[in-house]
């Protein structure tokens, strides 16, 4: 039988990612949809004997949106062929979304309906009559909670019968679909007032006395900077021991087993494979714990709710730079990876808040510029001083997006509304925590290995090459290279060896510190010794500033180039930030060096 | 308890859900605003005959968050000078 297709569709925030999640599994193949010139996220999995692809669409606010997201979500339903679509809906909040369900239903495909978080409409004293829906409708409805995974099964078997009885019914064009707005809201109605009761005025719930703190008018900014020292701390107190460990695994390995294993190589490709990879990949590779550690607590951030409350506190200042609380929030979701949060400006309708906001997330201090930087601190700085210069880093990161924002602010011209829903806090449960943030972490080390690799691979050969000379030395390729950027990077306190790094760091952040382990010819444990005896803290801070400033690496260009569809404001986007990052440097090392 | 509405536009008692005093219940009569941005306060539940309240502002002229039903939302003032309501005290 053929491969069938089913698509998930629902508001924001109703948990549809969580529901794809579970119904793919950790097992599954979740890769980006390759139809369309945007990602979508696409699994393939067995329902019975069937293979299913499942892709994820957008959150809709109804299909009249405006907003790129819900314009990708309009093409796809318009343009792919579907076999199904799973609707899902908040349950606690059926009586405004119970409309979007039947606008979807005229279009005549076959549809699931997948009521979520069923078990906080129980506590809110919502209560679903689910045999009158489906009656009502004619389709299948679950009540399911994706989060602690209730009900998914029934999902499952749904979607299992659905398919077995496939009829292939015509479907309705989406603008004729369209235009039955009064006729849904009364429909809408009816049937909320058969199968559905709920409070009319709901009683005070926790979040409501937590609110009471968070988004107070001066205690809320208090507490929203205590949340994220917090999670940095936890960050650094959690991963940090590992990454030592890990370090000392590797160098243990390595002195242990593969010299003596390589001894009988040839030199130059026991170098290779020693001094290039291994030391390069190696290095890399010890940050991974930070980088798991990172994502979980990210993860548990953005499942919490707690972002949307960011962006109301955040709102005024915000607004006073040509942007919205929006903005802030893709700002700190750029803490883990510039690339989602580049994408994340699909939610924004005006293309020129857009680009303002896709100009400053390349300022935001992403996790593999963290590595650079966690790594610098401890090598150069005090164990008292480190932390505070990192904090530093990351309100230079806040200054410098925000400065540039209001540059450009002139060119947004009108803002567009802020309307956004305030969801209720929710607790995040450990085991999706863990599968998301594996699956956030794999999908790096995809993205990034082979960068890393390459990287690693070139630097050694520039290096080392001709084979004989000193490597690194002024006779390598790379010293040669290094001999005409050392001019420009000279004003800053770079030398030579830095600047080679900062130039494989234009490619990925992530290779800055494996290119420094083979330029230096440095195991894993061994490179913060080497670096500490080679710079002073200018240098060293003056490098780092550098680091933050400019393009945070190809994918992040990448992204750019195709969310904003144009070539100009990409390079626009790149000059702006390498002329911050050279001045802010220049500034930096030249004040510095008169103390 | 079905709550009646009074829609009358030029009812003195009407006032906009931005002036709308913390804490007080009013029901939506009409929202003066283009059909784009209707549609989206009607698809987070805000529409004429709907319940509402405004549980608290941002400080510095931030937004407000509005209560509906199940459902708070953000919402700047610029925005909420739209919504005319009619306060149930």
């Amino acid at each position: 039988m053929s491969k069938a297709r089913i698509a998930l569709v629902g508001m924001p925030n109703t948990g549809k990612s969580t529901l794809f999640n579970r119904l793919s599994g950790a097992s599954a193949q979740v890769g980006n949809w390759p139809g369309m010139t945007v990602e979508l996220e696409s699994a393939r999995l067995l329902v019975g004997a069937r293979m299913v692809e499942l892709v994820d669409l957008p959150g809709l606010n109804n299909l009249h949106g405006f907003s790129e997201d819900e314009r990708i979500a309009r093409h796809f339903l318009e343009t792919q062929a579907i076999d199904a679509l799973i609707v899902v809906l908040n349950a606690t909040q059926i009586e405004r979304q119970l409309a979007f369900a039947l606008q979807i239903k005229r279009l005549g495909l076959p549809i699931i309906l997948v009521l979520n978080m069923a078990d906080e409409a129980i506590r809110r004293s919502v209560i679903i009559d689910r045999d009158a829906l489906e009656k009502a409708l004619g389709c299948p409805v679950c009540l399911i909670s994706a989060k602690y995974g209730h009900g998914i099964q029934g999902v499952r078997h749904a979607l299992e019968t659905l398919l077995h009885h496939n009829t292939t019914t015509p479907r309705t064009p989406l603008h004729q679909a369209l235009h039955e707005d009064d006729a849904i809201e009364a429909e809408s109605a009816a049937l909320l007032a058969h199968a559905v009761r709920s409070p009319q005025t709901p009683a005070a719930t926790w979040t409501d006395r937590i609110d009471n703190i968070l988004l107070h008018p001066w205690l809320g900014i208090v507490a929203f900077f205590v949340i994220l020292l917090g999670l940095f701390q936890i960050v650094y107190s959690v991963g940090a021991p590992l990454q030592e460990l890990l370090g000392e695994a590797l160098e243990a390995a390595k002195t242990q087993w593969l010299i003596p294993a390589a001894a009988h190589l040839p030199a130059p490709i026991a170098s290779f494979l020693l001094d290039g990879l291994f030391d390069g990949v190696g290095t890399v590779a010890t940050f991974l714990p930070i980088i798991l550690t990172f994502y979980l607590v990210m993860s548990a951030v953005e499942d919490s709710g707690y972002m949307a409350r960011a962006a109301f506190l955040m709102d005024a200042l915000m607004s006073r730079m040509g942007l919205d609380g929006r903005a802030f929030v893709m700002q700190i979701m750029g803490f883990g990876c510039n690339v989602p949060a580049i994408m994340g400006t699909r939610i924004l309708r005006n293309p020129l808040q857009r680009r303002l906001s896709m100009l400053i997330i390349p300022f935001s201090l992403c996790s593999a510029r963290l590595q650079v930087f966690l790594f610098f601190t401890t090598a150069i700085f005090s164990p008292q001083a480190a932390p505070w210069v990192l904090l530093s880093f990351y309100v230079l990161s806040f200054l410098v997006a925000f400065a540039s924002a209001w540059v450009w602010r002139g060119r947004v011209g009108e803002q567009e509304p802020l309307i956004m829903e305030l969801p209720p806090y929710r607790s995040p449960t450990f085991s999706y925590l863990a599968l998301q943030s594996l699956r956030e972490a794999g999908q790096f080390l995809r993205g990034a290995g082979g960068f890393i690799i390459a990287g690693v691979a070139i630097i050694w050969l520039l290096t080392h090459l001709p084979w004989g000379v000193e490597p690194a030395s002024a006779a390598s390729w790379a010293g040669q290279l290094a001999a005409i950027t050392t001019p420009i990077f000279a004003p800053l306190g770079i030398d030579t060896l830095l600047s080679i790094s900062l130039m494989f760091g234009f490619v990925a952040k992530e290779i800055v510190i494996g290119a420094l382990a083979v330029i230096y010819g440095a195991g894993p444990n061994e490179l913060t010794g080497v670096l500490a005896r080679s710079m002073d803290w200018r240098q060293a801070y003056s490098f780092m500033l550098f680091t933050l400033l400019y393009t945070p690496c190809l994918a992040t260009l990448a992204a750019i180039r195709r969310e904003s569809r144009s070539l100009r404001f990409t390079v626009a986007s790149t000059l702006w930030s390498l002329a911050i990052a050279w001045l802010a440097s220049f500034a930096f090392y030249q004040t510095a060096l008169l103390f | 308890m079905k709550h009646t509405a009074n829609l009358d536009p030029l009812d003195p008692a009407l006032t906009l859900l931005a002036h709308l005093p913390v804490g007080v219940f009013a029901t939506v009569c009409y929202i003066d605003a283009q059909h784009e941005l209707t549609a989206r306060l009607r698809a987070l539940g805000i529409k004429p005959g709907s319940r509402v309240s405004v549980v608290r502002s941002a400080p510095l002229s931030g937004p407000l968050q509005v209560r509906s039903g199940q459902t708070d939302i953000i919402l700047r003032r610029a925005e909420a000078a739209a919504i005319h309501v009619n306060p149930t005290f």
